[in-house]
């Protein structure tokens, strides 16, 4: 399966990472000569030095007949011409564009069926949407959801009090008495799929499954209870601040929104009446105790700034905010999250790759999600009965290593219901299964899933 | 750096080139050579067991990601070890009795030089003359590319190795995924190979002559199974093919790639092949025309000797089918004009190669316009693409370093009592992997009479070659020792 991505930024560049991972032959189109030799030098794909909307250049990278064409590229313009001249000079199945720009997508423009986009993705708007989601669920790590189920796929990290640490898998199944699986495990920034005699210690992040119900109870008996984050600070009034604050405010929470430009914030209180907007840099010495803000539940910083968002909520959390929900990037800033206690980081680049990857592998796969900066997905696959594991146990399966069946949900007599899965559990079709599965695996889990 | 997956890495290689081993046991079983077959056994034999408990010891889960010191550490290690291994059944069997004698050979062997230390050629176990050969054909595409082919572990790394073992400055990927490059090259490689034994075998060759004589042109390296090389055979065909596919051995793999897949146009654009081709027509038709008026007085022989020697010389493989020292001066000083530029890059040819001459030239000649019109841009273009600046510089002190190690080599051969043109052509033809030179190294002469110093001196200086220089030459900076 051939993919052409055109540009090769921070998404193109770690979507293009993702899919050389599970085996897709990957070419990738690059302006600029230095970044093209990084990534030449970096990835194992075909880079092709040209503009992307230039015809002779997709035609160098071989868009023809390719299976998926991304641009994703800085300009919004670019990316849009690019999906255009793709459309109309060369037979690819799949168009995606990213586009910020909010006026063209309020015009349906990108509607437009000469345009050729079969899909839009928006960085700032999947990433507002998943800091709403971890807000929704108190903030206590990544939330992931599964449709027409109430699975939820959450992740905690292992304090010193935590009912976890220091316990093997099965210990800690039996210490807790409600229904859950442990799918992953992130230690030294690499990911476990963890078995029965696997130690769970100080510093681990765990993913666990289970319904929402069961979820909120095994939170509370780890220690997380779940807090009322009424008051809450938004950092930063851009795209994803505005998103957020919007979510907030209709959810009936009290928001400050701190942002330094002058004549930025006289839009802001303009169109967030209900938010207490204060105009003031985020890194002034006294702006915490003159606004009171570490009297706040929980801290959202979303500038342009990583390095500036990353030290804000550390300082936050110093301060004593509850939570701190922090907007990153970098892969390194990723990875040391973690180790400096920090709830919750959401970045724009891996929301728009999960949701670039679950357009590109969609068909019988309902949701696929990047976690932990691409090196495990959990994806939910829907059974046909066509299916070869249709009818067969789990065990009898033949999962590739490095995969977990960690959720099937049902649907009987109208009845939905949730199973966690044993070895001699048996999958039918119709079932949506959920699964876990390290980047390396994916392709694997896919053929078997989807032959 | 980790020296744990470079030698894990070459553990792999090591294994691969065991398997290849294999076959000169079959051919050693086939003739009946018993002594031979048990050699090539026992050294596959104790090797694997070696390399496998290895192996065992050191195994780990986790996935072998080579950095770039990584990289130029392994592919020269790799080339030092598997020489090493390739030279054993030639001592142990006797054939070569001296150890120095039989590194060199094989050394000359993988690196598609085609030196030789061997007097008699002839008499020698066929099983024996096929693994010379066989060490041509694995070291011409480069035992490195095949290891990323098989090996499907070396994912980024992969680029990274391939690069420091690949002829050339830059390094083209026809695939989006290194492995699958490697793969169609080698492909494109054996499919050479078939065709080109098929036709020796019908000019009346034997398959193991016709066999060892394709891996020795398509390798560009030039080890014969005659003591006489393609002399002995004096035959026009067999001469005119073999040209052929030297010449062929001589472009860059990429564009028969190309031509294949009926993208063929994009061959008229490549400077570098303009530059190759116009080459090797103008010295074969200038040494032709002097050979016509001096030696022979029919065109079409003096056309044949002409085009073989020059294609022999210019990619670096070092076949003689006629003894160019008899030929006249002006002929014999073309032909060590063409030991400066070797084959294009990609190719498996040796040499500076005619990409680097070309960007040189090119650059030179911008220089001058540049006094002229001090204020203006002049791009340097290669096949229609702008070059970057560095890949000029990076050319640039290539060529300088190049021209050192000949004046080094030249002078150390020199103090073990040589003459000067002896060794001026002794270091060409090492360092640029072609073979032969003019002299005490002449078509009719071998490298046997220099001293165990000069040849362990000038096995280096293949290696060097064959590596590129700095792949080689970079494991001896501070730099690259220090953390």
């Amino acid at each position: 399966m051939r993919i052409v991505i055109a540009g090769s930024g921070e998404v193109g560049f770690h979507l293009a990472e993702q899919l050389v991972v599970s085996h897709q032959d990957v070419v990738l189109i690059e302006k600029d000569p230095q970044r093209a030799k990084f990534v030449a030098d970096h990835l194992d794909c075909m880079v092709v030095q040209g503009e992307g909307s230039d015809p002779e250049t997709l035609a160098e990278a071989g868009v023809d007949g390719a299976n998926t064409f991304i641009a994703v590229s800085n300009l919004d313009e670019v990316n849009i011409v690019s999906c255009l001249v793709v459309a109309n000079e060369f037979k690819v199945k799949t168009k995606i564009a990213r586009v910020r720009s909010i006026q063209y997508r309020r015009s349906g423009i990108l509607n437009n069926v000469n345009l050729g986009i079969d899909y839009v993705v928006n960085p700032e708007i999947e990433a507002a949407r998943a800091i709403m989601n971890i807000i929704a669920h108190g903030a206590t790590g990544e939330v992931l959801l599964f449709d027409d189920t109430d699975i939820q796929l959450r992740s905690i990290l292992v304090d010193e009090k935590s009912l976890f640490r220091d316990k093997t898998l099965r210990e800690a199944r039996a210490a807790i008495r409600h229904n859950f699986i442990i799918a992953g495990i992130s230690r030294d920034e690499e990911v476990v799929i963890p078995y029965g005699d696997t130690k769970i210690i100080l510093g681990d992040r765990v993913y666990i499954v289970s319904s929402h119900d069961n979820m909120e109870k095994i939170f509370a008996r780890t220690g997380l209870v779940r807090q009322n984050l009424q008051n809450v600070v938004v950092v930063g009034g851009g795209k994803i601040g505005c998103y957020v604050t919007e979510f907030l405010l209709s959810s009936g929470r009290n928001v400050k929104l701190v942002e330094k430009d002058y004549q930025h914030c006289k839009y802001l209180a303009e169109h967030f009446p209900e938010a207490l907007v204060i105009n003031e840099d985020i890194s002034d010495d006294k702006i915490f105790e003159d606004e009171q803000l570490h009297m706040s539940d929980l801290l959202v910083t979303t500038t342009h700034d990583e390095a500036l968002n990353m030290l804000t909520a550390l300082y936050a959390k110093s301060l004593g905010i509850k939570r701190v929900v922090p907007v990153v990037n970098k892969s390194s800033y990723i990875n040391i999250a973690d180790k400096l206690k920090i709830d919750a980081i959401v970045s724009p680049k891996a929301s728009s790759v999960s949701a670039i990857l679950k357009y590109v592998r969609r068909g019988n796969i309902k949701r696929i999600y990047s976690i932990f900066d691409g090196k495990a997905e959990a994806i939910e696959f829907s059974i046909n009965p066509f299916s070869r594991i249709a009818g067969k146990m789990v065990k009898e399966m033949q999962l590739p290593n490095g995969t977990l069946v960690v959720a099937v949900n049902r649907t009987q007599d109208g009845v939905s219901k949730n199973y966690v899965p044993n070895g001699e559990f048996v999958i039918e079709a119709g079932d949506n299964v959920v699964t876990f599965a390290k980047a390396e695996q994916v392709d694997a889990l896919e053929e078997l899933f989807l032959s | 750096m980790n020296p744990k997956i470079v030698l894990r890495i070459i553990s792999y290689l090591l294994l691969i080139v065991c398997v290849f081993m294999l076959t000169a046991v079959a051919v050693a079983v086939f003739f009946n050579e018993l002594e031979e077959a048990k050699i090539f056994a026992a050294v596959v034999g104790v090797t694997v067991f070696i390399v496998g408990s290895f192996l065992f010891c050191i195994r780990s889960s986790s996935q072998p990601h080579p950095s770039f010191k990584d990289g130029f550490l392994f592919v020269t290690g790799s080339w030092v070890i598997v020489a090493l291994f390739g030279a054993l059944p030639f001592y142990f069997s006797g054939a070569i009795p001296s150890f120095c004698d039989a590194y060199f050979e094989t050394i000359s062997g993988f690196t598609t030089t085609g030196a030789s230390i061997l007097t008699e050629i002839q008499s020698l176990p066929r099983s024996i003359l096929y693994w010379r050969s066989l060490t041509h054909w694995l070291g011409g595409m480069g035992i490195v590319v095949l290891t990323v082919a098989i090996l499907p572990l070396l994912g980024v790394g992969g680029l990274q190795l391939v690069k420091a073992e690949a002829p050339g400055p830059t390094v083209d990927k026809i695939t989006p995924r290194i492995a699958e490059t490697a793969k169609y090259l080698w492909y494109i490689y054996l499919g050479m190979t078939v065709v080109e034994t098929l036709l020796l075998m019908g000019g009346g060759m034997n398959f193991l002559d016709s066999l060892i004589h394709t891996f020795g042109t398509l390798a560009t390296g030039g080890f014969s199974t005659k003591n006489g090389s393609i002399e002995h055979f004096n035959s026009a065909y067999i001469d005119w093919v073999i040209t052929f596919f030297m010449v062929a051995a001589g472009m860059n793999f990429v564009l028969h790639f190309r031509l294949l897949t009926g993208q063929g146009r994009s061959l008229l654009k490549n400077s570098e092949l303009k530059a190759y081709l116009l080459i090797f027509v103008t010295a074969t038709l200038t040494i032709a025309w002097i050979l016509n008026l001096q030696v022979y007085p029919a065109f079409k022989d003096a056309l044949r000797y002409s085009a073989f020697q020059v294609a022999s010389i210019l990619t670096t493989t070092g076949f003689v089918s006629d003894n160019y020292e008899a030929w006249p001066h002006v002929a014999q000083a073309v032909l060590f004009l063409l030991m400066f530029v070797g084959g294009c890059s990609g190719s498996t040819g040796g040499g500076i190669k005619v990409i680097r001459l070309v960007t040189l030239f090119k650059q030179a000649v911008n220089e001058m316009k540049y006094l002229i019109h001090p204020k203006a841009i002049f791009p340097l273009r290669l096949s229609g693409r702008v070059v970057p600046k560095n890949i000029v510089y990076a050319i640039s002190g290539f060529f300088f370093l190049y021209i050192n190690i000949l004046l080094l080599v030249t002078l150390a051969v020199c103090l073990s009592g040589v003459d000067l043109l002896s060794a001026l052509t002794t270091a060409l033809a090492t360092v640029g992997n072609i073979g032969p030179g003019f002299g005490l190294v002449g078509p009719t002469k071998n490298y046997a009479h220099f001293a165990d110093p000069i040849k362990w001196l000038l096995s280096f200086a293949m290696l060097a070659g064959r590596l590129e220089l700095y792949t080689v030459l970079v494991l001896f900076t501070p730099i690259f020792w220090k953390r």
